[in-house]
C-alpha cells in the first residue's frame, strides 16, 4: 500500500491519500489527513452496547451484480486528480467534472445520485473509490463467487455471512436470524439459519382449496410429508419453510416511516420492494442479524453506457441512490443499528470501447451506510496516469476484505475473524476505520 | 434399474405410452430411439397467431409494440408444449441443455431475445442439440441473437469489445481461468472483429454479415495450456478483406476440440444427468469420447447414459422448476391450452411463464450469460419450497388458467374400499412411492382414519388438495 503517494495538485497538495477524509476537509483542515482510529478489541466492546440484548448491527450486503463502473460513482473534480485524464479516455461516456456534486476539493458524485447527498452530509455514508478483488481476475462468475465466500481465491463453499452467523452467538431467542431476498444469495449459502424470501408478502402457503387458519391444515400435512431426513435437502428446507411461516406471520406489519418512498417501478422496483420489507422486519424485531439481496440493474456495459441524465449508468445509479436514501429514511434512528454494504465484482475499463461501453475493469466504489459509518472517502486513490492504470482499469488499492473487517469487527463482533474471511491477512494499515466501535455515541 | 432411470432422467416424466415403450425396446433399445429422434419442430405446438416459424422483420412486426417480455413468455409456453408432448424427449432436454448454456437474456432496450431468440432456437438448438459441439458453436457464434447480446456486432479493430471473447472461453468452451489468461482475451476479440450484423429490424430484419472493414488485420495469437501442462498456440496471420472472416472460423474449430473444452461441457453434461457433483472419472472418460469423436454429442450422451454411475442412480438430483412443471402436466393428464396471441396474454402462456418465474427459472431472463446454475441449493430455497407447493396444489385442484387436470380420472377404477387404498393408487398413478406415515399425513388433513371407508373424505370437496399433496411429496421434487 502506498500510503506515502502524494498527489500533485496545485489546490490542495500535497496531500497525504491513504485515507480521503471527508471529516477531515469538514474540519477545515484543507489538507486531507489520516483518521484516528481507536481499535480497541471486541471483547471490550461487545456490551458496551445501549442496548443489552443487542449484540452487533443488522448488516444488509447488496451485491451490484454485472460490474458497476465506478469511475462514474466518485469521479474527479479537476485535472489534478485527474478529471482531464478520464475526459480523454471516455470521450462519449464521462460526466463532465461541473456535473458532478462535490463530496471533497478533489472528488464528485454521480449527479443521478443526489438523493444520496442527504444520508452523506449526514455522516452516514462511506466511499471507498478505489475498492475490489485483489487478485486481477475479470470473471463476472469466478470474482462474484469468490466476494460472496468472502475469499480471494479457492472455494470454501460457504458464504461469508453464513461463516459470520456460524461464529457468532444469536442474542435471544431464535427468530429469523438472516434472510436472503429476493433469491437465494450465495454470501448465505450453507447457513442453516437463513432463509430465502421473494417477499414477505408471499411468503405464504397457497394454492390449496382448505385455505382455513393461514392453510394451517396444509402445514401440518407438509410438517409430516416432509418429517426431518438427514441430508435431504428438500426436507431440510421444507422444515425451515414452516418454522420461517410461524414468525413471519406473526411479525406486526408497518408501512414505510417518516414518509420514506420506495421506487415501485423501473429498475429499483425489486431491490425497492426488499428493502422496504428489511425495514419493516427490523422494526418488527424478529430477530434478524443478516441479509443478503443484490441489485441488478444491468451494470455489465460494454455498450450503450448513455449520457449522464437519461443513459443507462445514470439511470441505474439513480435508481440506486433512491432505494438507499428510502431505506435510510425509512429506518430512522433504527439506522443507528443497521450497516449497508454494497460490493461488486469489479468496475469497468478507464478506456470506453467500441460500443460506446466500457469492458470489466478491476476497483470500483464499496459503498457503506449505517448510523454507526464515520462518513467520508476512504483508501487510497491510485491516481489515473498511465503508468498508474492496472491493465486498461483503475487500481485496486483497498482490498473488499478490509472494508468487511471494520463492519465484521467493529459493527456484528464477529467471533472469529479467520473463519468469516479465510486467507485474508488482517493488519491494522489495511483498515480504514469507516465505522464506530458498537456502543460509541453516534 | 436402468430403464428405471432412462425414466426419470432422460424424459421430462413416466407416462404410460412410454413406460410400455421401455418395457418393449429394452432400456439400451429405448435409449438408442431417443438418441435418434429429432428435436420438436414448429408445426403443432402453438395455435393462433405466433412467431415459432417467423422471420427477424415478421417477428418484429409482431412484437414491436407489445409488452417487451411476451416473446420469452412464447418460447415457455412452446418449452412446456413441445416436452410435455414431444416424443423425442432426450432431444427437448437438450434443447433445454443448450438453450441454457448459450443463455441469453433481453435488458430493458435489448433485442436478441425479443427479436431473434425464437430464431435461434428453431435454427441453432432444435438443429444441432444432438449434433457436433463445433457446428453448434459457429452456428451460435454467428446467431443475431448472440451477436446482440454479448456485442460482438459493435466490435472494431480499433476498439475491439471483449464480451464475446470473454464468455465464448469462460461458459461456451473452456470453463473460468481453464487455461488462458487476460491477454489471449484481448487477441481473441481482435478475431471476432468484423462479425456482425447487417439489415435493419423495422424493414428486412436482422442478419448475420461478415464486415472486412470493420476487422482486425494484424496478426493474433491465443495460447491455451491444456489440463497436462501442455500448451497449444493459434496463430492467425495479418489479413484483411473477406479471408478475415476465417480467422474467427478457424478459431473456434480449435477451441472446440481443446481438451480443456471437452472436460469442461463433460463435466456440465455429467452433472445434468447424473448428479451435482460430477464424479471426476466419469467426466475424463466422457471428455475422451468427446475428443475421439470429434465433438459429436450423441457419443458422450450414450456413454454417460450407459455409465454405472448413471444406472445406479447414486446421487440427489433435483427437478428444476421447468422439469417439476412439465413431469406433472406429463403424470396427471393434464391439458394444456396452445392457443398463443403476440398481442395480449391468453391464459396458458400466462400461467406458464408466472410459475417458472416464480420458482425461480425464468428462462430467457436470467440476467447474466453463464445460464441457470444446474445445483440443488439454487432450485430449493424455503422461498421456492412454497412455491412448489403452490404449484402443486393448483395443478391438483385444476386452478391453473389454461391448464385442465382431471382430477377424477386420476382415481382408482374399480374403487377401493378405504381411504389408503386410494390414496396408494393416486401415489402409484403420479409415480410416486410413498410410506404409511405419508398416508397418515394425508388422512388426517382429509379428516379421517386411514381405514376409513372412501365415502368419509368427501373426495368430491377434497380430491384436488390430495393430489397436490402428493405432487408436493419430497420425491417428486427429485428426478
Amino acid at each position: 500500500m502506498s500510503s506515502s503517494a502524494t498527489h500533485s495538485c496545485a489546490t490542495c497538495a500535497p496531500v497525504e491519500r491513504r485515507r480521503i477524509s471527508r471529516r477531515a476537509v469538514l474540519k477545515g483542515a484543507g489538507a486531507v489527513t489520516t483518521v484516528a482510529v481507536a481499535t480497541p478489541g471486541w471483547g471490550e466492546l461487545a456490551f458496551a452496547s445501549n442496548n443489552a440484548n443487542r449484540v452487533g448491527d443488522v448488516i444488509v450486503n447488496i451485491f451490484l451484480r454485472g460490474g458497476m463502473d465506478g469511475l462514474s460513482v466518485v469521479a474527479p473534480l479537476h485535472d489534478g486528480a485527474g478529471a482531464g485524464l478520464l475526459a480523454a479516455a471516455r470521450p462519449t461516456l464521462n460526466v463532465a467534472p461541473d456535473r458532478l456534486l462535490a463530496l471533497n476539493a478533489d472528488f464528485g458524485l454521480h449527479p443521478m445520485m443526489a438523493p444520496l447527498m442527504n444520508v452523506w452530509n449526514a455522516n452516514q455514508l462511506a466511499l471507498v473509490p478505489a475498492a475490489g478483488f485483489p487478485n486481477g481476475d475479470r470473471s463476472h462468475f469466478a470474482v462474484q463467487r469468490k466476494m460472496d465466500e468472502g475469499l480471494d481465491g479457492g472455494v470454501v463453499g460457504s458464504g461469508w455471512l453464513a461463516r459470520h452467523l456460524d461464529n457468532t452467538v444469536s442474542p435471544g431467542p431464535t427468530g429469523l436470524r438472516a434472510a436472503s431476498m429476493p433469491n437465494a444469495q450465495r454470501s448465505l449459502s450453507g447457513s442453516s439459519v437463513a432463509v430465502t424470501m421473494n417477499s414477505t408478502d408471499t411468503f405464504r402457503v397457497d394454492g390449496f382449496r382448505n385455505s382455513a387458519n393461514s392453510g394451517v391444515a396444509v402445514r401440518a400435512a407438509m410438517q409430516e410429508l416432509h418429517a426431518v431426513s438427514a441430508g435431504k435437502l428438500v426436507n431440510e428446507r421444507a422444515q425451515e419453510a414452516l418454522a420461517a411461516l410461524d414468525i413471519i406471520n406473526s411479525a406486526p406489519q408497518s408501512p414505510p416511516s417518516n414518509g420514506a418512498v420506495y421506487p415501485t417501478s423501473g429498475r429499483g422496483r425489486t431491490i425497492g420492494r426488499v428493502l422496504a420489507e428489511v425495514a419493516e422486519l427490523i422494526r418488527a424485531d424478529v430477530g434478524l442479524e443478516a441479509v443478503s439481496t443484490e441489485a441488478n440493474f444491468g451494470w455489465d456495459l460494454h455498450d450503450n453506457f448513455g449520457d449522464d441524465t437519461t443513459g443507462r449508468q445514470a439511470q441505474n445509479l439513480q435508481a440506486l441512490a433512491e432505494v438507499l436514501a428510502a431505506f435510510a429514511l425509512d429506518l430512522g434512528s433504527d439506522l443507528d443499528r443497521v450497516t449497508v454494504v454494497l460490493m461488486t465484482e469489479f468496475g469497468r475499463t478507464f478506456r470506453e470501447n467500441g460500443g460506446l461501453g466500457v469492458d470489466h475493469g478491476r476497483a470500483s466504489t464499496m459503498v457503506v451506510m449505517g448510523g454507526g459509518v464515520r462518513g467520508g472517502l476512504y483508501g487510497d486513490w491510485p491516481g489515473l496516469e498511465s503508468q498508474n492504470i492496472d491493465g486498461n482499469a483503475l487500481r485496486v488499492t483497498v482490498d473488499y476484505r478490509s472494508v468487511l473487517a471494520d463492519i465484521l469487527q467493529y459493527r456484528l463482533g464477529t467471533g472469529n475473524m479467520a473463519a468469516v474471511l479465510p486467507g485474508y491477512v488482517d493488519a491494522p494499515e489495511k483498515r480504514l476505520g469507516l465505522v464506530m466501535p458498537l456502543g460509541a455515541p453516534i | 434399474m436402468h430403464k428405471a432411470q432412462l425414466l426419470s432422467k432422460i424424459t421430462y416424466g413416466a407416462t404410460a405410452p412410454v413406460v410400455a415403450e421401455v418395457a418393449s425396446l429394452g432400456a439400451v433399445g429405448f435409449l438408442d430411439r431417443q438418441l435418434g429422434l429429432a428435436a420438436a419442430g414448429t408445426s403443432d405446438v402453438l395455435t393462433g397467431t405466433h412467431s415459432l416459424d417467423a422471420d427477424i422483420a415478421t417477428r418484429y412486426q409482431l412484437f414491436k409494440s407489445t409488452d417487451s417480455n411476451r416473446p420469452a413468455r412464447e418460447l415457455r409456453h412452446a418449452a412446456v408444449i413441445r416436452a410435455v408432448r414431444h416424443e423425442g424427449q432426450l432431444a427437448e432436454r437438450m434443447v433445454e441443455f443448450w438453450t441454457n448454456h448459450f443463455s441469453t437474456a433481453s435488458g430493458e432496450d435489448d433485442k436478441n431475445v425479443r427479436f431473434a431468440a425464437a430464431s435461434d432456437d428453431r435454427d441453432v438448438f432444435r438443429v444441432h442439440a444432438l449434433g457436433r459441439f463445433s457446428d453448434l458453436l459457429l452456428a451460435n457464434a454467428r446467431s443475431v441473437s448472440m451477436q446482440l447480446y454479448l456485442d460482438n456486432y459493435r466490435s472494431t479493430g480499433a476498439k475491439p469489445n471483449q464480451n464475446y471473447a470473454r464468455e465464448v472461453m469462460e461458459l461456451h468452451t473452456m470453463g473460468a481461468s481453464n487455461g488462458y489468461d487476460e491477454a489471449d482475451v484481448e487477441q481473441v476479440a481482435r478475431i471476432f472483429t468484423g462479425w456482425g450484423l447487417a439489415g435493419r429490424l423495422d424493414t428486412d430484419g436482422l442478419r448475420f454479415e461478415y464486415q472486412p472493414s470493420r476487422h482486425f488485420t494484424g496478426p493474433c495469437e491465443v495460447t491455451i495450456v491444456h489440463p497436462d501442462g501442455s500448451v497449444n498456440t493459434f496463430a492467425t496471420p495479418a489479413r484483411s478483406g473477406p479471408e478475415g472472416e476465417q480467422d474467427g472460423i478457424d478459431f473456434l474449430n480449435w477451441l472446440a476440440r481443446r481438451p480443456n473444452t471437452a472436460n469442461y461441457l463433460a463435466s456440465k453434461l455429467v452433472r445434468r444427468f447424473v448428479g451435482d457433483d460430477p464424479p471426476a472419472a466419469l467426466v475424463a472418460s466422457a471428455a475422451q469420447v468427446y475428443l475421439a469423436n470429434d465433438t459429436a454429442i450423441v457419443p458422450v450422451l450414450r456413454h454417460i447414459l450407459t455409465s454405472r454411475l448413471f444406472i445406479t442412480n447414486q446421487y440427489p438430483k433435483v427437478r428444476t422448476p421447468f422439469e417439476l412443471l412439465v413431469s406433472m402436466l406429463r403424470t396427471t393428464g393434464a391439458t394444456v391450452a396452445q392457443d398463443f396471441s403476440p398481442t395480449t396474454d391468453l391464459p396458458a402462456t400466462r400461467s406458464i411463464s408466472d410459475h417458472l418465474t416464480r420458482l425461480g427459472q425464468e428462462m430467457w431472463a436470467w440476467p447474466t450469460p453463464d445460464g441457470f446454475p444446474d445445483n440443488q441449493n439454487f432450485w430449493i430455497t424455503t422461498s421456492t419450497t412454497l412455491r412448489r407447493w403452490e404449484l402443486a396444489g393448483r395443478i391438483g385442484n385444476s386452478t391453473l388458467n389454461g391448464i385442465v387436470v382431471d382430477a377424477a380420472a386420476l382415481l382408482p377404477n374399480p374403487m377401493p374400499a378405504t381411504i389408503d387404498q386410494v390414496v396408494y393408487a393416486l401415489a402409484a398413478r403420479l409415480g410416486l412411492k410413498i410410506t404409511e406415515t405419508d398416508v397418515s399425513a394425508i388422512a388426517t388433513f382429509l379428516g379421517v382414519a386411514t381405514d376409513a371407508p372412501v365415502a368419509d373424505a368427501r373426495l368430491d370437496r377434497t380430491l384436488g388438495d390430495a393430489i397436490g399433496l402428493l405432487l408436493s411429496h419430497p420425491s417428486n421434487q427429485y428426478r
